[in-house]
């Protein structure tokens, strides 16, 4: 990356950190995040509509988002200040910062399991291997949608990401350690951070977030997560949404043997958006209507 | 879609979003009181992420169609209750009584009035878009996701909808079916016209009620010309100023003169541009523009064109202001063909008194020809100068004209090509006019003037003036043959004559009617002074040819002779009118004279030979020392008188037969002819100016008169008294003055001959490049081809061809549809 995109990231990277100049401050539950009008209202429509307008929040300056899920705020808050959230570059500034802060102490200590996060990794032969399993299912109409999706993704993947990843790490010069953690995808919150991204209106970290899901999912839909992941996904956005959708209807195809796993039995059971485009996979319809 | 209704949980319930169904109608009650909220300005004691929750939780439960259903209810209910009742509280008779157009109430009232109604409505529909903005805000995630998908407008776009339909469509009062929208378009009419009468109205609010016109459409296709703007309002608003201004016109017209309407006129059109930059749209501009021009000048040009105080008016009293006023109103409406037409006409009356006057004032009796002491000739002297009088005051008068008019498109008509086009047509209309064939004439002699007189004394850049001038005229000369010989013949007189002022000058002029006419125009002028050139080549050769022979004789006769090309110079046209039967004229030389001729013969001979010379006596002049006998003078003694003569080669001839005299022997004019020689006309003239003219009687004629007959005797004056040494004797009618009708006759048959051969060159030329060709596209080519010298009856080039196939250059083409020719080799 050039030095003035190095330049820029870091003076926001320290923006946040110091929280200067900070004129709005976001609140969840118990944690405050000073930001800056200037940043998260150019980034997002609502706190754009929120500080635009005579109403409570642009008098007071307070946000309260006690509502929302406090990791995928977090998160959220992480994004419009470094354009990532859970890698761990930030995760370790994060940490430093909020050593006290009680989440921190859950997070930190889910970093420091120092386990392989093959999110962040980018080997090309996981890269193949997930390349071939997106072959397009002959079975499938040409014009599905989810197929489409999954040649981009299929498409992309190759070449990318090594150079994204020497990216997202090049703000501390630090090597590619390959992060751990194998065992926690982070499926649920990656659902949950692009319901918020979309709920907020930050185009920019709905796709971030849908493509971490994508390919975290691709690595571990066998993880015990994706249950809940598949709700989260159907609950938390429109029908007409199909970023996540069309991912997790497309590991259902890809994986047969997803659907007799007993927790993904009732997940489907209770999920009557997921099981209807499930049903109208097996019929050899297009899923979204 | 199936909606996600009593499933059970198999973990426990996740806060937020994941919650259970909401209660749609507990959660739109709280937005709905939050909207009122919103409408009564107090939104600061609302939460906006609470309110974005619930709409937010609403969409996503699919109730999306449902929230947006009530939303506009919600503010159609508002804007009829809340806004219109505001709106109708503004109503007051004043501001209703205007719309019947009707006294009772004062224009104050009305403009108080109208001011309220329009501040109300400002008021109104500012707060409804404030609202609606933030309303859109709130439901942002709607519009997002629902209006998308299905296809609606926008809440605040629907919202906008509902205030023209709610507020600006609703009747003013039960009884009337007037909306507020009428209403609203009457007040602005009406404030428009108040300022119209000089009042002062707020613009800023016409402005903002017009911005909300121009905000909303009539229906749901967003077209500019939907606008209510353009609807509603515009449409009235040029029909109404279109009545305006048609009344204002016709008020105008009668009451005030046409430099005072025009200001008025121009003033109207500022204003409206500045309404429409204003108060209006500037999209209205071309529109009423176009109104104020239809009304206030496209149909009333005619009537003020010809007003009393009317273009003409303007011309004769040069009102360049208020001609460039109404040029500058005219170039505002397509066509100036009005303006035009009235300048063209000025020019072409002015013209043609010009022209009139010319020919009265060189027609007019002398005034002295009463007196019957001087005899014919002098009267045709007179009256020949007076001609020539009357000719050099025309081209000074057609030059004024131009002046005049120069002054007139470059001051007022800002310099406008088309019309600068029209102007040199009427000028080129009436100086080639039928009725008055001089022209040409006049112009060469107006040259002729200035070169032997008018420019003695006056600068370089002075003379270039009077030169350009006399360009200026020449190009409107259509027929500029004509022009070429008479400024040949006059030329010519000049050069032979030595009277020229300066050769520069004349080579001057030269050099400029090759930029203006061409190169072929002025081949045969240069011809004519490379052959003065060579003439005193020759002059000073034969002179140290004859000194070289022998002894310096001190008899012997200078010579200084011009020799001259016949094609080149008009010799013809020089002669006197002897010529008619075509017998060159040879009249007797003196032998001392017809020595040094022959002499000169043989010189030119060796240098050319196989040339020919005719001598033209009639064109020499001759230096003759005189003596007179001694006679008494004032102080008693006497002495022999000498004189230096300069007279006409004829006039020597003439008085060198007295030489032979006795004192007071005579000769009759019949024996004088018979030994010179010299054809009668020239004859009688030069003995008129030896015999007859006061200051240069040489010989005495008997019986004294103005009139020579052939029997009159002529004695040598040996009594001639002169007060200077040196005696010029003027020969009658020997400068270039006009022609008389005879010699005008005589010019145009010329004139026509060579016309003739240029027309049948011109047809060869053609037909030589063409082989075949029609006789109708061939009349046209000719016609093109002859166009920078003279425009050729048809009738001229039909005779021509005919000529043509007798001698046969063409041969007719018979099988030929048309009429054709071809050109045989």
């Amino acid at each position: 990356m050039d030095s003035p995109n190095v330049e820029l990231m870091s003076a926001l990277a320290s923006l946040f950190e110091c929280g200067k100049y900070s004129d709005l401050t976001i609140i969840c539950g118990i944690k405050r995040y000073p930001v800056h009008r200037a940043i998260v209202c150019s980034r997002s429509t609502f706190f754009d509509g929120a500080c635009r307008n005579l109403f409570r929040e642009s008098e007071s300056g307070i946000i309260d988002l006690t509502e929302d899920d406090p990791e995928a705020v977090e998160h959220m808050v992480n994004y419009l200040y470094h354009l990532d959230y859970l890698s761990k570059s930030l995760s370790r500034r994060t940490s430093q910062r909020r050593a006290d802060s009680p989440l921190s102490g859950r997070i930190s200590s889910l970093r420091k399991s120092k386990k392989l996060n093959l999110a962040m990794v980018e080997d090309p032969l996981l890269a193949m291997a997930s390349a071939a399993n997106a072959m397009p299912n002959p079975l499938t109409p040409p014009d599905e949608q989810p197929n489409r999706f999954e040649a981009d993704l299929s498409a992309k993947l190759p070449d990318m990401p090594v150079e994204n990843l020497v990216e997202e790490d090049s703000f501390e010069n630090m090597e590619a350690e390959p992060e751990a953690n194998v065992e926690n995808p982070h499926l649920v919150t990656h659902a949950k951070v692009y319901a918020i991204a979309e709920r907020y209106g930050i185009p920019g970290l709905k796709s971030l977030a849908r493509k971490k899901f994508a390919q975290q999912l691709e690595l571990h839909f066998g993880s015990s997560e994706f249950p809940e992941a598949c709700q989260e996904a159907y609950e938390t956005t429109v029908d007409t949404d199909r970023g996540l959708r069309d991912v997790i209807i497309q590991s259902f195809r890809s994986h047969p043997e997803l659907s007799l796993r007993k927790d993904v039995e009732s997940a489907i059971r209770e999920t009557p958006g997921l099981a209807f485009e499930l049903f109208r996979m097996a019929s050899g319809l297009p899923v979204a209507s | 879609m199936i909606a996600g209704r009593g499933r059970q949980r198999i973990r426990p319930p996740r806060r937020g979003l994941h919650g259970d169904d909401i209660d749609f109608e507990n959660t739109w009650g709280t937005i709905a009181s939050a909207f009122r909220e919103i409408h009564t300005k107090n939104a600061s004691r609302l939460s906006y992420e609470e309110l974005y929750r619930h709409a937010y939780r609403i969409v996503l439960k699919k109730k999306g169609d449902e929230l947006y259903k009530r939303v506009k209810e919600f503010e159609h209910e508002w804007l009829s209750n809340e806004v219109r009742s505001s709106i109708q509280a503004l109503f007051s008779p004043n501001l209703l009584a205007n719309s019947q157009g009707l006294g009772g109430t004062t224009t104050n009232e009305r403009r108080v009035a109208g001011e309220r109604f329009l501040r109300g409505l400002k008021q109104a529909w500012g707060d409804h878009q404030v609202c609606m903005s933030m309303l859109a805000d709130v439901l942002m995630y709607m519009d997002r996701v629902y209006c998308q998908d299905h296809r609606r407008v926008s809440i605040y776009t629907a919202a906008m909808v509902l205030f023209r339909d709610d507020i600006l469509n609703s009747p003013t009062s039960d009884i009337e079916d007037r909306t507020v929208l009428g209403l609203l378009t009457q007040v602005i009419l009406d404030q428009i016209q108040m300022e119209r009468d000089g009042d002062v109205i707020d613009k800023h609010l016409i402005k903002s009620c017009v911005y909300m016109l121009e905000g909303l459409h009539v229906d749901e296709m967003d077209a500019e010309n939907q606008r209510l703007y353009n609807v509603s309002f515009e449409h009235d608003y040029l029909e109404t100023s279109r009545e305006f201004y048609r009344q204002e016109s016709e008020l105008l017209l009668r009451d005030s003169d046409a430099g005072a309407y025009c200001k008025h006129v121009r003033k109207r059109i500022h204003e409206e541009e500045e309404r429409c930059r204003s108060t209006l749209l500037e999209s209205t501009a071309p529109r009423i523009q176009k109104v104020v021009e239809d009304e206030l000048i496209k149909n009333r040009i005619h009537e003020l064109v010809e007003m009393e105080s009317g273009v003409q008016f303007m011309i004769d009293n040069d009102r360049l202001d208020e001609l460039n006023l109404i040029f500058d109103l005219y170039s505002r409406v397509d066509d100036k063909w009005e303006l035009t037409r009235a300048i063209q006409k000025r020019i072409v009356d002015m013209g043609t008194d010009v022209n009139s006057a010319a020919i009265a004032a060189s027609q007019a009796p002398p005034p002295a020809a009463e007196s019957g002491e001087k005899g014919k000739g002098a009267v045709q002297e007179r009256s020949l100068n007076q001609q020539t009088a009357a000719a050099i005051k025309w081209v000074e008068d057609v030059l004024q004209l131009k002046d005049k008019f120069d002054t007139i498109w470059r001051v007022s008509f800002m310099e406008d090509q088309p019309l600068q086009t029209a102007l040199t047509r009427s000028f080129a209309d009436f100086i080639n006019s039928p009725t008055f064939p001089r022209s040409s004439e006049y112009i060469s002699l107006f040259i002729d003037e200035n070169m032997k007189k008018g420019i003695k004394g006056k600068t370089e850049a002075e003379v270039d003036q009077v030169l350009d001038k006399a360009i200026v005229l020449l190009r409107y000369i259509q027929d500029k043959d004509l022009f070429e010989r008479y400024y040949k013949k006059h030329l010519c007189r000049r050069l032979l004559m030595n009277k020229s002022v300066s050769s520069d000058v004349e080579k001057h002029m030269i050099s400029k009617m090759k930029i203006e006419l061409g190169n072929n125009f002025t081949l045969k002028l240069e011809a004519m002074f490379k052959d003065m050139t060579i003439s005193e080549e020759l002059t000073a050769g034969f002179r140290r040819h004859v000194e070289g022979l022998g002894d310096k004789d001190p008899k012997r006769i200078e010579l200084a002779i011009n020799v001259l090309t016949s094609m080149t110079w008009p010799l013809e046209s020089m002669g006197s009118g002897d010529d008619e039967e075509g017998r060159r004229t040879r009249c007797n030389f003196p032998t001392a004279i017809e020595r040094i001729k022959r002499g000169f013969e043989k010189y030119y001979n060796e240098k050319h030979s196989g040339r020919q010379l005719t001598w033209l006596p009639n064109m020499g002049s001759a230096d003759i020392k005189a003596t007179f006998p001694k006679v008494p003078q004032k102080d008693g003694s006497t002495k022999e008188r000498r004189h230096d003569l300069n007279v006409s080669t004829y006039g020597m001839i003439i008085l060198l037969l007295f030489n032979e005299l006795l004192a007071d022997q005579f000769l009759t004019f019949e024996e004088i002819q018979a030994q010179t020689n010299i054809p009668d006309s020239d004859l009688v003239r030069n003995l008129q100016s030896l015999a007859v003219a006061p200051k240069t009687r040489i010989l005495i004629k008997e019986p004294m008169s103005k009139e020579v007959k052939p029997t009159d005797k002529f004695y040598f004056n040996e009594g001639f008294q002169g007060k200077f040494v040196r005696i010029k004797v003027g020969v009658v009618s020997s400068g270039n003055k006009v022609e008389s009708d005879r010699e005008r006759r005589e010019t145009e048959k010329k004139n026509d001959d060579s016309r003739g051969f240029c027309i049948e060159a011109a047809v060869v030329r053609i037909m030589k490049q063409r082989k075949e060709l029609s006789h109708q596209q061939l009349v046209m080519e000719t016609l093109s081809q002859l166009v920078g010298q003279f425009k050729p009856e048809v009738h001229m080039i039909k005779k021509r061809i005919e000529s043509l196939i007798e001698r046969e250059y063409l041969e007719r083409i018979e099988e030929a549809e048309v009429d054709s020719y071809r050109y045989l080799a």
